[in-house]
């Protein structure tokens, strides 16, 4: 209903302002529907006109776009015309490629070429631009023209007698057809199988095709071309039966073609074809009327300028004839139509027309035989050069194709590579991240365990210090009380003894009152008491040593003493208790002192060195080392390794480090040391 | 009269003086002496009940070689056996130690007729402690007078076993050997020991920190 309201308003449009207003068709809503009411409507010469009129509309040597899809649509009418002009069409916009390679156009351009070229049987062109068509279409996955060209494609072959191919492609063709469910497709699919069935003498197979076709074309009421669909299966089932001699079939199926109306007006060459087998098949019958029905086909051949139906009439009024006896006439329509048939490559009515004029000239028959048997014989040798040929020319559009997809693709390739060396730079770039991130990380890890071995190793060697520390003392301990034990028990109690012994002896003697004796005995019993006194402190001192330290801290200073002529003063306040301070804080400090001390002796050429280590009122430790040795210029002199060493070493035991130093006047070096 | 005198000392000198000192007594005793020259001998002397009543008076020293056999380190020990085995004997110990530890425990445990700490006294009290032990009294050096007035013995704050562990650790033992030695206890000596802790005003510190307090007093 819409539909009918859209084409009575584009009618009046048309029509009324055909003339002033040329520039109406330019406008691209107009055109629209204009193209609606050219698809939809039957009057061939209304399409004619819309298509002419917005063809004038067309900007020349303009080819944006819009015009294309102005061009697009005017060369669909002309193609459902049968119009020349849209090859010219066709070829200017092959010729002016857009700036975007837009496959479908081309392809469909040539999907039109290769219809015209097969429509005017010029069937190696078609190939050829059938061949690219479908090559492009499957490019694009365009299912639907893909079927039509298919359809197209294995029509050509059966033209050339490739039946096998032909029925190879019309498969493919069908299943695609199936899939889309398009009944139309569908339709052109069994009609092209039943030509392939036919064309090998597979007469029952060919009917069934036919016969599916039939109904294929039952579903096709509201297309415009319907009656064409619905008369085309007739047209064939007719011819094969009349080849199988099965007269009267043929006459069944041509005589419910020719029921319908207006036939003639609606389809002047089915209506030519199912004329002609009927009148065929009624004259092989004995029917003698025939004749004028060959003629009024041969008329309307002539006035379609259509070689095969002009062939066929002029063939079947030659066998006419022929079997009228009327050799002059026979041969005047069989010359006639072999020299038409020949000129236009129809090589198998040229063979049948062949066999009639040997017959129709007995006396040239071994003439026309010879010509049979040539042409035959070439007719193969032409068939397989064909077969050849499109298998070349089908190879060549791949290459073709392939180099033409090659841009888009090849586009569609860059682009995508370019996605993947950017994932891939992304990718990479995070994993070196990542990898950096982790490196660090360990190496972080690996400096903490290390400093945790570096201090556990510090703990124990001080460990080690003091157990050795702690053995010499005890090796002193025991030697001092063995000392003690000694001097008390041994040497005391034999002064004790000889003094008794003596003072018993001068007793004797009446030599005691001699002053000079008993001040003697005297003298003996202060010295007892004076070894007594030294065993005591001996055995009290022996853990006098208290801090064990301040111990290894002397032992370090005597071991300089014993090879450079410094002396050491050590001042400790009583008030560090050295238990509570850590491990760690007395090895450092031990270390540091060592360093400080190995310094001095080595540049200082020091006399005394002082060292004081006193607590301060906020639980630190504070240490002096001072000299008097040459001393340098703190500003001037780089920090050497000994002191940087000092420095790391205070800075692990969060303390401060300051170093006071003039030239002549000596170094000091103050250490803070929290605990 | 003839007195028998029983001289221990491991020094053969040593009691060759103290018998040439006694020949000079006033009373004008003659000296009969038995020698031992260390723990073992005088160990066999002592526990020879033949011998209970034969000696009338030991001069005992405090250091001599010990038998450990038998658990007697020193004179102390041995004087403990005397006054079990010989208990109407008399005993003159003569000592090289002046602490007041060693010197009370010794009063307290054997109470000596005779205590003596050599290189304190001059050979004539020799033969007046000598004298008056054998007159039945006691004769002890000035020295020993005045160590065994000190008030932490005196009120009875430091019993035996606190002394005799003072002792101990002053000869350098650990709690373990302290507790094998005097067969008691580790817990026991731990608790004595902070108790002498207490009792020395020492709140906290080692072993070393009490014999400094009681070298301090003069108890060693």
């Amino acid at each position: 209903m819409k539909k009918t309201v859209i084409i009575l308003i584009c009618s009046i449009l048309l029509f009324s302002c055909k003339k002033e207003n040329a520039e109406h068709f330019t406008k691209k809503e107009v055109v629209d529907s204009l193209f609606v009411v050219a698809e939809s409507t039957m009057d061939a010469k209304l399409k004619l006109k819309i298509a002419n009129q917005v063809l004038n509309g067309i900007e020349k040597n303009n080819f944006d776009s819009i015009s294309r899809s102005k061009y697009i649509g005017v060369t669909r009418i002309y193609y459902s015309l049968n119009n020349s002009k849209y090859v010219e069409i066709c070829k200017l916009l092959i010729a002016n490629p857009s700036e975007k390679v837009n496959l479908y156009e081309i392809s469909f351009y040539n999907f039109l070429l290769g219809n015209y070229y097969y429509n005017n049987a010029n069937y190696e062109n078609a190939f050829i631009a059938i061949s690219k068509a479908e090559k492009s279409f499957r490019v694009l996955n365009n299912l639907d023209y893909l079927t039509k060209t298919l359809t197209t494609k294995a029509d050509i072959l059966t033209f050339k007698n490739d039946y096998i191919g032909a029925e190879i492609v019309a498969i493919k063709a069908l299943k695609i057809a199936r899939a889309l469910k398009k009944e139309e497709l569908i339709y052109g699919c069994y009609l092209t199988l039943g030509n392939c069935s036919a064309g090998l003498n597979n007469y029952n197979k060919a009917v069934e095709y036919y016969e599916k076709a039939l109904i294929s074309s039952d579903k096709l009421t509201l297309n415009p071309n319907y009656d064409s669909f619905r008369l085309m299966p007739l047209v064939y089932i007719s011819n094969v039966y009349r080849k199988q001699k099965k007269y009267n079939k043929s006459i069944q199926y041509a005589q419910k073609g020719l029921k319908i109306r207006d036939i003639k007006k609606i389809d002047p060459f089915i209506y030519s074809y199912l004329s002609n087998s009927l009148a065929y098949s009624k004259f092989k019958l004995g029917d003698k009327t025939s004749f004028k029905y060959f003629l009024e086909t041969l008329k309307i051949g002539d006035s379609l300028n259509f070689a095969p139906i002009q062939i066929t009439s002029k063939t079947y009024l030659g066998e006419y004839y022929l079997s009228q006896k009327d050799t002059i006439k026979a041969n005047f329509y069989l010359k006639d139509a072999q020299a038409q048939s020949h000129k236009n490559d129809i090589f198998e009515d040229e063979l049948t027309i062949l066999q009639l004029l040997a017959k129709a000239n007995p006396n040239d028959k071994s003439y026309y035989s010879n010509r049979y048997i040539t042409l035959n014989d070439s007719l193969q040798n032409v068939e397989r050069a064909t077969r050849d040929k499109f298998a070349r020319i089908e190879f060549e559009t791949d290459e073709i194709t392939i180099e033409k997809n090659s841009l888009t693709v090849e586009k569609e390739f860059l682009s995508s590579q370019r996605w993947i060396i950017g994932g891939i730079a992304a990718f990479s770039i995070i994993i070196i991240v990542l990898w950096f991130k982790n490196k660090s990380q360990k190496a972080k890890t690996r400096e903490l365990l290390l400093k945790q071995e570096q201090q556990k190793a510090n703990e124990e060697i001080y460990q080690l210090m003091l157990a050795q520390q702690q053995k010499i003392q005890e090796g002193k301990n025991i030697e001092k009380q063995r000392i003690s034990l000694e001097l008390h028990d041994g040497v005391m109690g034999k002064l004790s003894a000889v003094r008794l012994n003596l003072y018993a002896s001068l007793y004797k003697a009446n030599l005691i009152e001699n002053e000079s004796f008993s001040l003697q005995i005297d003298e003996i019993q202060t010295v007892e008491q004076e070894i007594r006194n030294i065993a005591h402190d001996l055995n009290s001192n022996l853990f006098s040593n208290n801090s064990n330290f301040i111990a290894i801290v002397k032992e370090l200073f005597a071991k300089i003493e014993n090879h450079s002529q410094i002396h050491f003063t050590l001042q400790v306040s009583d008030a560090v208790n050295w238990d509570l301070i850590s491990n760690t804080i007395k090895i450092n400090l031990y270390r540091i002192l060592q360093e400080a001390l190995q310094n001095i002796e080595k540049y200082a050429d020091a006399k005394k060195v002082a060292v004081m280590m006193k607590k301060t009122d906020s639980d630190e430790i504070a240490v002096t080392i001072s000299d008097d040795g040459n001393g340098f210029n703190t500003r001037k002199k780089k920090d050497g390794i000994g002191i940087k060493n000092m420095k790391i070493r205070i800075e692990e035991l969060k303390g401060t480090f300051d170093i006071q130093s003039e030239i002549k006047k000596g170094t000091k070096i103050n250490l803070i040391i929290p605990f | 009269m003839v007195v028998k005198i029983l001289m221990i000392d491991d020094h053969p000198g040593m009691i060759e003086g103290y018998k040439a000192m006694l020949t000079l007594n006033k009373e004008k005793h003659t000296i009969e002496t038995t020698e031992a020259h260390n723990c073992e001998e005088a160990y066999t002397i002592i526990t020879n009940d033949n011998n209970a009543t034969f000696f009338d008076v030991i001069f005992l020293d405090y250091s001599i070689p010990a038998f450990p056999e038998q658990k007697i380190y020193n004179g102390e020990d041995l004087g403990v056996l005397i006054r079990k085995h010989m208990p109407n004997t008399k005993i003159i110990m003569l000592t090289a130690h002046f602490d007041a530890i060693r010197l009370y425990n010794v009063v307290k445990k054997i109470q000596p007729n005779g205590l003596l700490v050599k290189s304190d006294y001059k050979p004539p009290h020799l033969i007046e402690a000598f004298e008056k032990v054998m007159n039945g009294e006691i004769y002890y050096t000035p020295l020993v007078t005045e160590k065994i007035k000190q008030p932490l013995f005196s009120k009875g704050l430091l019993d035996s076993l606190d002394r005799d562990i003072i002792v101990l650790l002053a000869e350098g033992l650990q709690i373990k050997s302290i507790a094998f030695k005097m067969n008691v206890s580790e817990d026991t000596i731990k608790k004595r020991k902070s108790k002498i802790k207490d009792l020395l005003g020492i709140e906290k510190g080692s072993d070393e920190d009490i014999l400094k307090e009681c070298r301090a007093l003069g108890l060693l």
